[in-house]
């Protein structure tokens, strides 16, 4: 039986979680609106597992996570956040928390991400290894030139000094879409700018 | 040429002291006699006598026939031929009328006048120019002026003491004497143009003033040549007089001309200095002469008058060069024209009542004595009344002194009514007067009373505090039935008071306008407030509006879209195509949730809540990044600030100036730093 307390400071948000759970046996659930009163409770008892969104106020998750985990050092902590994910990668790489959880995620991911985490492994999306290796090798050369088709069109977009806006509706993309593959493209040609990416662009013939 | 230059102010003053000793041991070996004498088949006899009352008492008369000067026959002397006279002479050999030979001795004794003019002046101003060099040249004024005023008051100098030996026609004396009085004349104008350079005005006359040197050589050529034919002595005194009137006439036009056009009263002063001599002698001697038939001062003694030009010069020059300032010069013109006034009243005072009884160098003397105990005076009066004013000027009673006190008092006063309370009580302290009174009056035009002015009226005395253009304020003052009137002291301490008393009152009057607009500012700022309030609230509602608008197009119109969707979907029986349309609501949703993810972001960076300024600000940054076609540069240092008010103001600060940058720099290039 894992327990866990999930932390949100908004009512809704908890019950729609926790409906997550329903006719799962193995899991015990437990639910606190407010972030103050988390650690008397965890006083009362050692929850397996936090599953704490990190917006809230006073207390955000990450300093309730940090306050957990020095009260019980084996807690296992999941942030879930309803904005990007990996802006706080870092934090699964310092080991302040032990996953991280989009609140878009459906029921099957949840549960998943929980039981590998009980047993100590890690999930992460495909992009975290993006950020892995941005992190490693802040320069390194190594350019990847497998673009695809989109990708291509919308580098050669960028060399006329398109818009993202502008992008998106010559390619019937939405400008998120957009900006993400312009993200990916970023990754593959090792830059993090728009126009190193427009010069590395030209130097590789891309343009 | 370096050894001369190096000691060339040694040189020259050795070169001095020996000419001078040389031409002053000419003055001294001979009495000066001048005595005009006529030929007469050889034989000499006198004609005229320059001091006949010496003359008289040697028993020598007009018509005695002299034989021989210092025991040389008399026609084997050349310059008693080419000159038709004597001049100077130890011994005369004489045979009166009568028959008798009489061998006369001369000595100074007996021509103390003589003496005094030709040996014990020049002498005097010998060494006083020499004290004078040695002091210029102490000084370390080592400019090229100053080289050139030595060199000028040198030859000036030498030219007056060898005129005792040039009378007497020695070589010697007679070549210094030429080079000198023209070589004077030419280091005074080159001493002008360093002078002028000094003064930083432009020097219009001759570049080259080496030049004239060629001058003083060209006379002492003269001099030679005389030397060999005595009869070329009148063709080098028409040369001589020829140079030294054009050359000091160019000099009179230098400074004439120059004080037309600079107007600087340093020239002024040149000028002074170089007429004044010449003014003694046309005043005194020249003037005089003429019109009442009488020298006030011999010829000889106008000479004195030498003595203005060095001492003028260094006072000038020194005075200026190195205060630089129109008081001192202002100063020393007031003394010294209040000390020459008085030095002559003295003098005129002291012939009128000792009459003839004194000699004209007495008199001068007198003159030179009073002046220099006036200046004296005047020096050591302002020394005293600076550094004693205050016990000067307060003897008991004497109210003067407490007019500071006074002042400070009333002038702590903010307010009309406060001021006038405390001028009352002063007048009653001060002046221990039985009343005082203060009115303001509208009426001006009716005013019998001039500012400053203090009138008295049996026991009342009125003055006029303050006037303008609408009212004038009057204080009337009632002394003690005992007091009869105020003292000198007490009036001067009233006019001043009153003058002190006139600007507080303007000045009450300007802060108290001051204030006024202080208050009036203060009551514009609390209506400004709820002004400020409205345009905020306007802010506030326009910014919701915008947000309301943003949302009503985008999400709003998504969400109408799906709840329309799925109400279709309601009536849906097919299974496979309700899991398939369930599926693309869904995408539909999180789509939507991502646009309102975005604007919350936008609205408040979770980021700073969370991780922080530092990585609020470097998503950010990758945001721009991704949208911007301009290279970014940025250099942020990791702050710790506590205070999350200031962290978000840093972040909207950099997120309006990347908005900015975005949207209407145009830039190819955007810098941004951020540190502490």
């Amino acid at each position: 039986m894992i327990s866990i307390l999930i932390v949100d400071d908004h009512p809704v948000v908890l019950d729609g979680t926790k409906l997550l759970f329903q006719g799962v046996v193995d899991m015990r659930i437990e639910t606190e609106n407010d972030a103050t009163q988390v650690m008397v409770k965890v006083r009362e008892f050692a929850f397996d597992l936090y599953i704490i969104d990190i917006n809230m106020k006073p207390l955000n998750g990450i300093e309730l996570a940090q306050q957990i985990k020095e009260y019980q050092a084996d807690a296992r902590v999941i942030l879930y956040t309803g904005y990007e994910l990996s802006d706080y990668y870092e934090l699964l790489l310092e080991r302040k928390v032990d996953g991280l959880l989009p609140k878009t995620a459906d029921k099957e991911r949840v549960l998943q991400t929980i039981r590998f985490i009980t047993k100590g492994e890690v999930v992460v999306s495909e992009d975290f290894l993006n950020y892995m290796n941005l992190k490693l090798h802040p320069s390194s050369s190594e350019i990847v030139t497998n673009f695809n088709e989109k990708e291509l069109k919308i580098i050669k977009l960028l060399g006329q000094s398109y818009t993202n806006k502008a992008i998106a509706i010559e390619i019937s993309l939405t400008q998120r879409t957009v900006e993400n593959i312009l993200t990916k493209i970023f990754v593959k040609l090792n830059v993090d700018s728009r126009i190193e990416a427009v010069m590395k662009a030209q130097k590789l013939k891309l343009l | 040429m370096r050894f001369l230059q190096k000691y060339w102010f040694w040189f020259t003053i050795s070169l001095y002291v020996l000419l001078g000793i040389v031409v002053l041991l000419v003055v001294l070996d001979k009495p000066f006699v001048s005595i005009k004498l006529i030929e007469n088949n050889h034989q000499w006899s006198v004609k005229e006598m320059y001091y006949p009352d010496w003359g008289e008492r040697k028993e020598i008369s007009v018509g005695d026939i002299i034989i021989a000067v210092d025991e040389v026959e008399i026609n084997e002397i050349p310059l008693v031929v080419a000159d038709q006279g004597i001049r100077a002479a130890n011994t005369l050999t004489v045979i009166k009328q009568d028959g008798r030979t009489l061998q006369i001795e001369v000595t100074h004794n007996d021509l103390p006048k003589h003496f005094y003019l030709q040996f014990i002046l020049p002498l005097f101003y010998f060494v006083l120019v020499f004290l004078l060099a040695l002091y210029v040249y102490k000084r370390k004024e080592r400019e090229q002026a100053t080289v050139y005023l030595i060199a000028f008051l040198l030859t000036l100098s030498l030219e007056y003491v060898s005129s005792g030996a040039a009378t007497r026609a020695n070589p010697i004396g007679l070549v210094i004497n030429g080079a000198c009085m023209l070589g004077c004349l030419i280091f005074l104008i080159h001493f002008l143009k360093s002078y002028f350079k000094h003064l930083e005005l432009e020097w219009l006359f001759i570049k080259q003033v080496n030049i004239l040197y060629s001058l003083p050589l060209f006379i002492v050529v003269c001099d030679v040549v005389r030397m060999i034919y005595p009869s070329f002595h009148l063709v080098r005194s028409i040369i001589m007089l020829l140079f030294v009137l054009s050359v000091g006439a160019y000099i009179l036009y230098i400074i004439i001309h120059s004080y037309v056009k600079y107007k600087t009263p340093q020239i002024l002063s040149l000028l002074v200095i170089l007429i004044s001599p010449l003014i003694g002698f046309s005043f005194l001697y020249l003037l005089p002469k003429l019109l009442l038939g009488r020298h006030l001062l011999s010829a000889d003694a106008t000479i004195l008058f030498l003595f203005i030009l060095p001492f003028g010069f260094i006072l000038m020059y020194f005075t200026n060069r190195l205060f630089d300032m129109a008081y001192y010069i202002n100063r020393l013109r007031y003394y010294m024209v209040f000390a020459l006034v008085m030095a002559l009243l003295m003098t005129i005072g002291t012939y009128i009542i000792g009459g003839s009884a004194l000699t004209d160098i007495q008199l001068v003397g007198i003159f030179c004595f009073a002046l220099c105990i006036q200046l004296f005076g005047l020096y050591i009066k302002e020394r005293l009344d600076y550094n004693q004013r205050r016990i000067l000027f307060s003897s008991k009673g004497d109210a003067i002194h407490q007019l500071y006190s006074s002042i400070n008092r009333i002038g702590k006063s903010t307010n009309r009514n406060d001021l006038f309370a405390n001028i009352k009580d002063e007048m009653k302290i001060k002046l221990d007067v039985q009343q005082v009174d203060i009115f303001t009056l509208k009426d001006i035009h009716n005013q019998m009373i001039k500012k400053g002015e203090v009138q008295k009226k049996g026991l009342t005395y009125k003055v006029l505090l303050h006037q303008n253009a609408i009212e004038s304020i009057l204080m009337t003052l009632t002394i003690q039935q005992t007091t009869k009137k105020f003292r000198n002291g007490q009036l001067q301490w009233l006019e001043l008071f009153v003058l002190y008393v006139d600007n507080f009152i303007e000045n009450i009057q300007l802060v108290e306008k001051l204030i006024l607009e202080i208050k009036q500012i203060k009551t514009f700022n609390e209506n400004q407030i709820p002004w400020l309030d409205k345009v905020l609230w306007r802010m506030f509602e326009e910014e919701k509006q915008l947000l309301a608008q943003e949302l009503h197009d985008t999400i709003l119109q998504e969400q109408l879209l799906l709840i329309r969707e799925m109400g279709v979907l309601t009536g849906e029986t097919d299974d496979v195509n309700i899991t398939m349309k369930l599926h693309r609501i869904r995408e539909q949703l999180d789509e939507a949730s991502q646009d309102l993810r975005d604007y919350c972001e936008h609205l408040s960076p979770p980021l700073l809540n969370t991780m922080g300024l530092y990585a609020a600000l470097n998503k950010l940054i990758q945001k721009v990044k991704m949208r911007a076609y301009f290279r970014l540069d940025i250099e942020i240092t990791h702050l710790e600030i506590k205070d999350a008010q200031v962290n978000l103001v840093i972040y909207r600060i950099f997120q309006e100036l990347f908005n900015n940058a975005l949207k209407h720099s145009n830039a190819k290039y955007v810098s941004m730093k951020l540190y502490m």
